[in-house]
């Protein structure tokens, strides 16, 4: 989840005394590194996913499903390997927020070859099976955005052992759900949370408690997460929780919405799993555009890579993680939210810092930045002083309107002309749906952008088709000079629509009509508002196309394709992930979302009443494990793109090798 | 205003430019090679070129607006591939369709050229290897990198490897409707480093009776409909980018 320096972290005072300390070095770092790299070109396309996975310890005997914090130990030893031969490892692998959680990205960059879209898979499937090797006879690494059940109060129990005192109830009421077994400290530690223990953080690194503690003591109280239940026949109306019984105080009853599932820790969201990839442009003009044409397609696919209908136990009325880790890192006080008038603070933000993108870079879209924009005016000032465009340097006095909330000792000083982790802590701490990424220094890495929105899919199958899917397309888009730009406001509207129950069915998007009008031939004639210019569409439309209207993204990429000297098996993989995702976007196979709201309440111990118990909870994890390992067939999913039959290759053949003078 | 081709054509030369600048063509996004070229001849029979000298025997069409390529910054990275499909085996029609790729093109080198004819079981070795004699020319005067062959029978494809001298080093097949490559192919291809590469071409790349649809409201063609001699494709792709940079069409057509 960024950057991850060494060292000691400073106390939240501390750190808040250096905040604008970091804040002017982190832009004189970025001025030097943007002078010294503005004219980098020549970049070859090289791009990587990385995906993220929970640890999951099934009790076979008492059907229980719980998390493995046992994150470390099997980092520990995956480390050793790259530390051992860092040139040759197939793959790395880094720490992530949750205790239960480890992030693996492959050894290298994939290249510029199609054939490297058929390694994709294989590397996948490599490092899903090198990790689990790692782990206990009842202990599996799952691929699955959010672990559906923590901590939930038991309502009858409460009734039942009312009597027996609040500590009591409160040991009674908590099912066990992480592993070893630990309970919340609502009153001490980093996340003070009522349902997660601080022991669910990952604390081989400082940075993750420190954030959690940071955030919350920035914001001055808990951070307060409500996410609409869904409400099935037998719901509870007006769903309420009995917090005080598992040791609530004011802030929290007064933060939980009715009829809303609440939740009170940076754990919730940043303890769920993502599919993330990177691509390197060309050059910055490049990246620039590659940044604008992919913003108006994380809400279609994040729409479309759903999987998180369920959160601390409840059957929820969204499909997807994004609204639940914006809440969870939401550090801004009463007053930046607007709940209070302007006294000690500068500006009023209407974002977290996890929240979509506010703000095009390129040239095209310049014209469609219609939010008006928080930024810091003398970082602005000082950056267009510094010789950079009114765009760039609005992108970074925007994203430096935040403060730092991690800062390490060792860190505090550093020589501007040669390091960038002042410009980098505000940077990664700023999570947006995409990332616009200067070349560290010194490298041979150029300008680069991140794509963040999707959610991570059960099957290595799905996310390596999801992964293939977007990089063509930003071949496509680059190739054919396809335009996506719409306002950015609507760009908004559309991340609303996507996280709603069955959006990638029912919602239709905001998404540009003509995507063949050049990037330089946007006449002057056509305004903003112009519905000529957007029109709304459903996935469906956006994916596979609309006769006589809208050309589809998977007939454009069939017509890239048909055009690219591409080897026989990448071809077959390809057609495969194609029609996953055409499938998906048609309605004829479930999203992961629907797909796992189906199994809930398909299940015999569901009683309709929006619960997904430990019975549900164990029977759908052994059949995602089963799903994922080739065992479960699932045409609900996967339609009759059976799992295991694509001709994903662990290296680039000879042939093509020879010809490109590549390595594998 | 209408026009008209004049009857005493024998040969027409169409080059469609760079079909990556056609945005009608990116709008129907999903068509194959024929369908491509019918729609850029359609178009450009629609608008009004520079008028024809009477008499003229021979004419060359070019899509205008499609050209304007903005690829010499990068033009070291530049590769072009090109894909000839022969209505006949007669090295005349090989050999004129070579001829024009390169005037056309302004390229000093091809990367590789994949040869497509129609074949049976009857075709002769002898006759591919008199095809590819021509071909081989092109090599050794380092006009051409690499050849290959589409969708040709596996035993003549190996026939053709053990008995040339420039070996092929691409075999290309139609995998549109399956993925299932002959064994004997996947395995020859394997041992010996030819790139198995796939396309979805149809067998007839532009039949008769599509270029009677196109011509027959004009009229002084209509009696007479020429008939599809040859066709290019050439992609030109930024190396290690994975992009096209342009793509286009050469047709010839004949009116005996």
């Amino acid at each position: 989840m960024g950057l991850l320096t060494e060292g000691q972290p400073l106390t939240w005072d501390e750190t808040k005394q250096l905040a604008d300390h970091v804040r002017q070095h982190g832009i004189i770092q970025f001025v030097n590194l943007y002078h010294q790299l503005l004219d980098r070109k020549g970049d070859v396309l090289k791009w990587g996913d990385e995906v993220e996975y929970i640890i999951v310890k099934f009790d076979h005997l008492n059907k229980t499903a719980k998390v493995r914090l046992c994150a470390q130990e099997v980092l520990d030893q995956l480390n050793e390997k790259e530390a051992n031969d860092p040139d040759n490892v197939k793959s790395l692998w880094r720490p992530e927020y949750g205790a239960y959680m480890i992030e693996g990205t492959p050894g290298k960059p994939y290249g510029g070859l199609l054939a490297h879209f058929n390694i994709v898979e294989a590397n996948m499937r490599y490092r899903r099976e090198e990790a689990q090797r790692l782990l206990g006879p009842d202990e599996v690494l799952m691929t699955i955005t959010n672990f559906p059940r923590w901590f939930q109060i038991a309502q009858t129990d409460i009734t039942k052992y009312a009597r027996m005192g609040r500590i009591c109830v409160r040991r009674l009421g908590c099912p066990e759900f992480t592993w070893p077994v630990d309970e919340p400290t609502p009153k001490a530690g980093v996340s003070r949370s009522l349902f997660i223990p601080d022991s669910a953080i990952f604390n081989g690194h400082p940075r993750f408690a420190t954030l959690t503690r940071n955030i919350r003591q920035r914001r001055g109280e808990r951070v307060a997460i409500n996410i609409p239940i869904f409400i099935d026949k037998n719901t509870q109306i007006p769903f309420k929780e009995d917090l005080i019984s598992v040791g609530g105080d004011t802030d929290s009853i007064n933060a939980a919405l009715p009829n809303h599932v609440y939740m009170d820790a940076m754990a919730f969201g940043m303890g769920c799993c993502c599919l993330q990839m990177t691509f390197q442009a060309c050059c910055i003009k490049e990246a620039r555009t590659l940044y604008d044409q992919l913003t108006p397609l994380c809400p279609i696919l994040l729409a479309l890579t759903a999987a998180s209908p369920i959160f601390r136990g409840y059957l929820t009325d969204v499909d997807c993680r994004w609204n639940v880790i914006s809440c969870s890192v939401d550090c801004r006080t009463r007053q930046e939210r607007g709940l209070e008038p302007l006294t000690t603070e500068k500006f009023v933000i209407p974002k977290s810092r996890y929240d979509s993108t506010t703000l095009y870079l390129s040239s095209e879209g310049e014209k469609f930045n219609d939010v008006p924009l928080v930024y810091d005016e003398q970082i602005y000032n000082k950056l267009k002083n510094a010789n950079i465009d009114h765009q760039m340097a609005q992108h970074v006095a925007h994203l430096f309107i935040r403060d730092t909330v991690s800062l390490f000792n060792e860190k505090v000083h550093q020589d501007d002309t040669v390091e960038m982790d002042h410009f980098e802590n505000i940077q990664s701490t700023n999570w947006q749906t995409m990332r616009f990424k200067p070349p560290p220094p010194k490298s041979t890495i150029g300008w680069r952008v991140e794509f963040r929105p999707c959610e991570v899919q059960l099957t290595d199958f799905e996310n390596a088709a999801i992964v293939c899917f977007v990089v063509l397309l930003t071949r496509v888009i680059l190739s054919y000079q396809l335009n996506f730009i719409i306002p950015i406001s609507k760009v908004d509207e559309n991340m609303s629509k996507a996280q709603k129950r069955s959006a990638a069915l029912t919602e239709k998007f905001w998404f540009r009509k003509n995507i063949t009008s050049a990037f330089k031939a946007a006449g002057a004639n056509t305004t903003l508002n112009n519905d000529a210019v957007y029109t709304p569409m459903s996935i469906d439309e956006i994916i596979n196309g609309k006769t006589g209207e809208f050309p589809g993204l998977i007939p454009l990429i069939h017509s890239y394709l048909s055009s690219m000297d591409i080897d026989a098996d990448t071809h077959c993989t390809i057609r495969k992930y194609l029609k996953l995702i055409s499938r998906r976007a048609s309605g004829q196979i479930n999203t992961t979302a629907s797909w796992i709201r189906r199994f809930v309440q398909e299940h015999p111990a569901y009683k309709h009443d929006s619960v997904v118990n430990d019975e549900i909870n164990y029977d759908l994890l052994i059949t995602v494990d089963g799903i994922q390992s080739g065992r479960i067939s699932c045409p609900q999913l996967h339609g009759d793109c059976l799992l295991g039959v694509s001709k994903t290759k662990e290296t680039i053949p000879p042939a093509l090798q020879k010809v490109y003078s590549c390595t594998p | 205003m209408s026009y008209d081709i004049p009857k005493t054509v024998t040969k027409i030369y169409f080059h469609t430019g760079n079909v990556m600048n056609a945005k009608e063509l990116t709008q129907k996004a999903g068509q194959n090679a024929t369908q491509e070229v019918i729609e850029c001849l359609n178009i450009y029979l629609s608008k009004c070129p520079s008028p024809f000298a009477l008499n003229e025997k021979i004419i060359h069409l070019k899509c205008d607006e499609f050209y304007n390529n903005d690829n010499e910054k990068e033009h070291k990275a530049l590769r072009t591939s090109v894909k000839i499909f022969l209505t006949s085996k007669a090295v005349d029609v090989l050999k004129d369709s070579l001829k024009k790729l390169f005037q056309e093109l302004n390229e000093e080198v091809i990367d590789s050229v994949i040869l497509a004819f129609n074949h049976d079981k009857d075709t002769l070795l002898t006759d591919l290897l008199t095809l590819w004699s021509v071909l081989e020319g092109y090599v050794n005067k380092q006009k051409i990198t690499r050849l290959g062959v589409s969708d040709i029978d596996t035993d003549l494809f190996i026939s053709l490897y053990q008995n040339s001298i420039i070996k092929p080093t691409i075999a290309q097949i139609n995998l549109n409707s399956c993925c299932v490559v002959p064994e004997a192919l996947q395995q020859f291809t394997t041992n010996n480093e030819i790139q198995l590469l796939a396309h979805n071409d149809p067998k007839d790349i532009l039949l008769q009776s599509c270029l009677v649809d196109i011509f027959k409201n004009k009229t002084e063609l209509k009696q007479k409909i020429p008939k599809l001699e040859w066709m290019i494709r050439y992609l030109t792709h930024v190396v290690s980018r994975a992009i096209i940079a342009s793509k286009g069409y050469i047709v010839c057509l004949r009116n005996s």
